[in-house]
C-alpha cells in the first residue's frame, strides 16, 4: 500500500455513510394530524362541548316541547271547560226560560211582549248552545289533535280518544233530544196549545234537559279525566327524559371519551414513537429515525431529532474518516520508516495538504534534527575524548620530565626516548631546531634498529631456516633413496648419476645458504654500523645544547625546584583528573548517544506492532 | 443507572395515572349504566299492578247479559279480582252506587243531575244497546211510524190492528214499570215525551216482556235485541228495523248508550274493569250479544251547526226527520 493511494479510503466511508444513513422522512398524511396540538385540543374540547351540549339541548327542546304540548293541552282543556261549564248553564237557563215562557204564557192576559222576549231569550239560549257545541266537535276532539292523541297514548289512555267522541255523541244526541222538545214547546206557546206545552215542558222538556246536562257533565268531567292523563303523560314523558338523559349522559361521555382517547393517541403514540427512537439511539442504533406523521409540534420535534440524529451521525462517521486516515497515515510512515531505517531515517512526502503528508513532514523534520543533534553530538564528544587523552599525555610526559628533571641528571634513556625529551623540553619552554633534527635523527635511528631488528634479520633468518629445512628433507630423502642402493649397489650400479644429482643439489643448497648467512652478516654489519654512526651523530648533536640548557637550571635552589615539583605535580594532578572526567563524560555522551538510537531503533520496530494490528481491525470499519 | 431508573420511576406513575384514570371512567360508567337502569325499572312497574280486591255491579238487566261475561273475563284475566253482577234496574244501579252500596252502576239512562247531584258521578258510557218494537207472531205489520206508535201507546188513538195495516185484532201494548230505564228511553225517544199505557208488568224484566208478547194476542212491546228472540215477531220503526247500520248512521232512534257509573273512578282495579269494558274482548263479546260496540257509533251532525241565521222552525223540522 502506498501513500499515494490515501484519498480514496477517505473518499470511500463517506458513500459509504452516505448509503447507510436511512431517510425515513416519509410524510403518512393524517388529517387530524396536520392540526397542531393545541388546535387538535380546542377541537377535542369544542367537541366534547358540543356533544354535551347537544345530548343537553336535546333534552332539553324535548322537555320544552313536552310542556309546551302539556301546557297547550291544558289551555285548551280549560278554555272548553269554561265553554262547557258555560253551555251546562244555558242548559239551564233554557230550562228556567221554558217554565218562565209557559207560565208568561198561561197568565189571563199574557203580554206579547214579554212572551216574544222570553221566545227570543229562549231560541238566543239554544243558538248559544248549539253553536258551543259545534264549535266543540268541530275543533275540541282529540282525535283532531294527533299531538294530544300521542300525549294521552303516551300515558296509556289512548282509549279517551273513542270515551271522549262517546261521550260527544251522548251529548249531541241528548241536545238534539232536548232541542227538538224546546222547540216544540216554543211552537206550541206561539200556536196557544198552552196544556200541550205545558205537558211537553213537564214531561218531556225537563228529562231531556236533565239527560243534555247529564251528558255534559261527563263530557266536563272527562276533561277534568283527561288533565289527570296530561299529569300521567307528563310523568310518563319526565321518566322518558330520565332515561334519554341517562342516554345521552352515557354517550356524551363515550363520545368525549372516544375523543379524548383519539386526540392523547394520537400524542402519545408518537411521544412513545419519539422514546423508542431516543433509546434505540441510546443503545447505539444510529441509524434508527422516527416516522415522522403529521405537522403538528410533534412532527416538528420528530423532524427536528432526526436531522440532530443525521448531523451527529455524519459527525460520528466524519470522524471516524479522520482516525482512519490517522491510522493510514501512521501506519505508512511506520511501514515505510521500517524500510528506509537502513539508507536514511527519512520518510517520502508528496506534496500534499492531507494529513499523512503532514505528518510525514513533520516526521522527517523532527528526525532530521535529531539527526543533526546526534552527529553533533558525537563529534563533540570525539573531540572531547581527543581532548582528553592528549591532556592525559600531556600530564604524564610532564611528570616525567618532572621526575627526571628534579634528579638532577640528564636520563641516558633519554636518547632513546626523544619525544619525552622534547615534551619535557616543551614543559619548560625551551625548544629549538636543534632538537627536533635530533629527535628526527633518533627516531630514524631507532626505526632503523627496529627494521633490522624484525624485518631484516627476521627474514634473513628465516630463508635461513626455511632452507635448512629443506636441506634436512633433501638428506632425508637421500638417506632414504641411500638406504635401498647401499643394498642394490652390490647388485646393480644403474644409479649412480641420480644421487648424484641429489648429492649436487644438497651442496648447492650449502652454498646458498652459506651465501645468504654472509649477506646477513654484511647486512647486519652495515645497518649496525649506520645506526652506530646515527647514533654518535645525535649524540654529538645533543652533547652542546644539553650543557647549555640544563645549566641554569642546575643554578636554581633546590627549594624552589623542590616547591616547583610539588606544584607541577599536583597540576599535573589535576589535569588528569579533569582529562579523566572529561573523558568519562564524553563516554557518558557517546554511551547516551547510541543508547538513544537503539532505543529509537528499538521503539519504532516494537510501536509498529500494535500499529499494525489496528490497522487490521480498522479495515472492516472502513469498508463496513 | 439513576437516569434509567428515574424514567422507570416516570413510567411508573405515568402507568398509574392511566389505571387511576381507567377506574374513574368505568366507575362513571357503571354509576350511568345503574342509573339509566333504576330510571328505566322504577317506571312501569306501579302501573301494571294486577287488579285486585271485588267489584259490585248493579243495575240495568238490558246491560246484564254484557256486564255478567265482562265480569267472567276479568276475573278470568285476573284471578285476584272478583266482580260481583246483579241486575235490578237502571235505577236501582244509580240509587246503588250514589247512596255507595255497589261500587258500579249499570244504568241505560242518564243520571239527572237534580237527582244525583254528587259531582263524583262519572258517566262510563261502555255500549249502545239497541231496542226493538215487538209484537206477538200473530200481528204480521213489519214495520210502525213513530205517529202509529205515539197513537198506539200514548195517545190510544189506535187500538186495533187493521188501523196500521194489521189484522182485526186489538192491539194490547205492554207497558213495562217506571223503573225500566228502557221505558224511559222509549218515552223520550219514540213517543216524545208522551205517557204510556196498557198492561202494566209488574216486575221490570226483558224476558218477562218477551213472554208476555209472546203469549198474548196483539200483544205490542218493546225489549232490548240482546233479549229478542224468535218468540215475538220485530217490528220496525220509520221503516228501519233495529240493526247495528241503521243505528251507527243515526236512521233508528230506539237506542240507549249503557251507562256505567261510578263515584270517581279511584279505585285501580275498578278504573281496569271500566278499561277492560272497553277493550277488544268485551266489544267484541258486546257484538256478539246483539249490542253494538261503542266504537262503532258514528258522531251525530247537528244541522244547526254555528246557529246561522236559519229559522228555527225550519231547523226544527230538518231535525226532525232524523229521528
Amino acid at each position: 500500500m502506498s501513500i499515494s493511494n490515501q484519498p480514496a479510503p477517505i473518499s470511500q466511508p463517506l458513500l459509504a455513510d452516505a448509503e447507510r444513513v436511512p431517510t425515513h422522512r416519509s410524510y403518512r398524511r393524517n388529517l387530524l394530524l396536520d392540526v397542531p396540538i393545541a388546535g387538535r385540543l380546542a377541537l377535542g374540547f369544542i367537541l366534547a362541548a358540543l356533544i354535551a351540549g347537544v345530548a343537553a339541548g336535546v333534552i332539553g327542546f324535548q322537555r320544552s316541547q313536552s310542556l309546551t304540548r302539556q301546557s297547550d293541552f291544558y289551555q285548551t282543556l280549560l278554555q272548553t271547560n269554561t265553554s262547557l261549564t258555560t253551555g251546562a248553564n244555558f242548559l239551564q237557563l233554557m230550562n228556567i226560560e221554558a217554565n218562565k215562557t209557559l207560565q208568561d204564557a198561561s197568565v189571563n192576559a199574557p203580554s206579547q211582549e214579554t212572551l216574544t222576549q222570553d221566545q227570543g231569550a229562549l231560541q238566543g239560549l239554544l243558538v248559544r248552545y248549539d253553536s258551543t257545541l259545534a264549535d266543540y266537535t268541530a275543533h275540541q276532539l282529540l282525535n283532531q289533535h294527533t299531538d294530544r292523541v300521542a300525549l294521552l297514548a303516551e300515558a296509556n289512555h289512548a282509549n279517551q280518544v273513542d270515551q271522549q267522541r262517546t261521550l260527544v255523541g251522548s251529548v249531541l244526541r241528548t241536545w238534539k233530544v232536548h232541542r227538538v222538545t224546546q222547540l216544540r214547546i216554543l211552537q206550541d206557546i206561539s200556536t196557544g196549545k198552552l196544556v200541550e206545552a205545558q205537558y211537553l215542558a213537564r214531561y218531556q222538556g225537563e228529562p231531556t234537559n236533565a239527560d243534555a246536562q247529564s251528558a255534559l257533565r261527563a263530557l266536563i268531567q272527562f276533561d277534568g279525566r283527561l288533565a289527570v292523563s296530561i299529569r300521567d303523560a307528563a310523568n310518563v314523558e319526565q321518566q322518558n327524559q330520565f332515561i334519554a338523559t341517562g342516554i345521552a349522559v352515557l354517550l356524551a361521555c363515550l363520545f368525549i371519551g372516544l375523543v379524548g382517547w383519539l386526540i392523547s393517541n394520537t400524542l402519545i403514540q408518537r411521544l412513545q414513537l419519539l422514546r423508542r427512537v431516543s433509546r434505540l439511539v441510546e443503545k447505539g442504533q444510529l441509524d434508527s429515525r422516527v416516522t415522522v406523521i403529521g405537522r403538528d409540534e410533534i412532527a416538528d420535534v420528530s423532524l427536528s431529532i432526526n436531522s440532530m440524529l443525521d448531523t451527529i451521525v455524519g459527525l460520528l462517521s466524519e470522524t471516524r474518516r479522520h482516525r482512519d486516515a490517522l491510522t493510514n497515515a501512521a501506519q505508512h510512515l511506520f511501514s515505510y520508516m521500517q524500510v528506509v531505517s537502513a539508507s536514511e531515517f527519512r520518510a517520502n512526502t508528496t506534496t500534499n495538504d492531507d494529513p499523512i503528508s503532514m505528518l510525514t513532514d513533520a516526521f522527517n523534520f523532527t528526525v532530521g534534527r535529531f539527526r543533526r543533534f546526534s552527529l553533533r553530538t558525537q563529534t563533540s564528544a570525539e573531540q572531547l575524548e581527543v581532548l582528553s587523552r592528549q591532556e592525559m599525555e600531556q600530564a604524564e610526559m610532564f611528570t616525567q620530565v618532572l621526575r627526571t628533571y628534579t634528579t638532577g641528571l640528564p636520563d641516558t634513556e633519554a636518547l632513546s626516548k626523544a619525544p619525552s625529551r622534547r615534551l619535557q623540553m616543551s614543559a619548560t619552554a625551551a625548544r629549538n631546531t636543534r632538537e627536533d633534527a635530533v629527535q628526527e635523527h633518533v627516531n630514524q635511528a631507532h626505526e632503523r634498529l627496529m627494521e633490522v631488528g624484525r624485518n631484516v634479520i627476521k627474514t634473513h633468518t628465516m630463508t635461513i631456516l626455511g632452507l635448512t629445512n629443506q636441506t634436512t628433507f633433501a638428506l632425508a630423502r637421500l638417506r632414504q633413496q641411500i638406504a635401498p642402493t647401499l643394498s642394490l649397489l652390490t647388485n646393480q650400479a644403474k644409479q649412480p648419476t641420480r644421487q648424484l644429482q641429489e648429492l649436487q643439489s644438497v651442496e648447492g643448497l650449502l652454498q646458498q645458504l652459506s651465501i645468504e648467512i654472509r649477506i646477513m652478516q654484511s647486512e647486519t654489519i652495515r645497518s649496525l654500523s649506520e645506526a652506530d654512526k646515527m647514533l654518535v651523530q645525535s649524540l654529538s648533536l645533543l652533547k652542546t645544547p644539553n650543557k647549555e640548557s640544563l645549566q641554569p637550571m642546575v643554578v636554581a635552589t633546590t627549594n624552589d625546584v623542590q616547591e616547583l615539583k610539588r606544584s607541577s605535580l599536583q597540576f599535573v594532578q589535576e589535569i588528569t583528573n579533569q582529562a579523566k572526567l572529561i573523558s568519562a563524560i564524553a563516554q557518558e555522551i557517546r554511551a547516551n548517544n547510541t543508547a538513544f538510537k537503539v532505543a529509537a531503533g528499538e521503539k519504532s520496530t516494537t510501536v509498529s506492532e500494535p500499529q499494525m494490528a489496528r490497522r487490521v481491525t480498522s479495515r472492516p470499519l472502513t469498508r463496513a | 443507572m439513576k437516569t434509567a431508573g428515574h424514567m422507570r420511576n416516570i413510567q411508573g406513575i405515568q402507568q398509574s395515572t392511566d389505571i387511576f384514570f381507567a377506574k374513574i371512567s368505568v366507575f362513571v360508567f357503571s354509576l350511568c349504566i345503574i342509573a339509566v337502569l333504576c330510571v328505566s325499572c322504577t317506571g312501569p312497574t306501579d302501573a301494571q299492578q294486577a287488579p285486585t280486591g271485588r267489584l259490585v255491579v248493579v243495575g240495568s238487566t238490558a246491560l246484564q247479559p254484557l256486564a255478567t261475561r265482562a265480569a267472567a273475563l276479568f276475573q278470568k284475566q285476573y284471578p285476584q279480582a272478583k266482580v260481583a253482577v246483579s241486575g235490578g234496574g237502571s235505577l236501582l244501579g244509580l240509587k246503588a252506587v250514589t247512596g255507595r252500596q255497589a261500587d258500579i252502576g249499570d244504568s241505560d239512562l242518564y243520571a239527572d243531575p237534580a237527582l244525583y247531584p254528587d259531582p263524583n258521578l262519572t258517566d262510563h258510557i261502555v255500549c249502545v244497546v239497541p231496542f226493538t218494537m215487538i209484537t206477538n207472531l200473530d200481528v204480521p205489520v213489519a214495520s210502525l211510524t213513530r205517529q202509529q206508535l205515539i197513537d198506539i201507546f200514548s195517545t190510544r188513538k189506535i187500538r186495533n190492528w187493521q188501523e196500521v195495516g194489521g189484522p182485526d185484532l186489538p192491539i194490547v201494548p205492554v207497558v213495562r214499570p217506571t223503573t225500566s230505564g228502557t221505558r224511559a228511553t222509549f218515552r223520550k225517544y219514540v213517543l216524545e215525551g208522551g205517557d204510556e199505557s196498557g198492561t202494566l208488568l209488574r216486575t221490570d224484566s226483558s224476558t218477562e216482556v218477551r213472554t208476555t208478547v209472546a203469549h198474548t194476542p196483539g200483544a205490542i212491546g218493546y225489549l232490548a235485541l240482546s233479549v229478542f228472540d224468535n218468540s215475538v215477531r220485530q217490528v220496525g220503526i220509520d221503516g228501519q228495523k233495529a240493526n247495528a247500520a241503521a243505528i251507527e248512521t243515526g236512521k233508528y232512534a230506539f237506542w240507549s248508550y249503557e251507562h256505567m257509573y261510578t263515584l270517581g273512578d279511584n279505585s285501580s282495579t275498578m278504573s281496569a274493569f271500566l278499561d277492560f269494558m272497553l277493550a277488544a274482548t268485551v266489544q267484541n263479546e258486546a257484538a256478539r250479544l246483539s249490542y253494538i260496540p261503542i266504537a262503532n257509533m258514528k258522531l251525530p251532525t247537528l244541522s244547526a251547526a254555528g246557529g246561522s241565521g236559519i229559522p228555527l222552525s225550519e231547523s226544527e223540522a230538518t231535525l226532525r226527520e232524523h229521528f
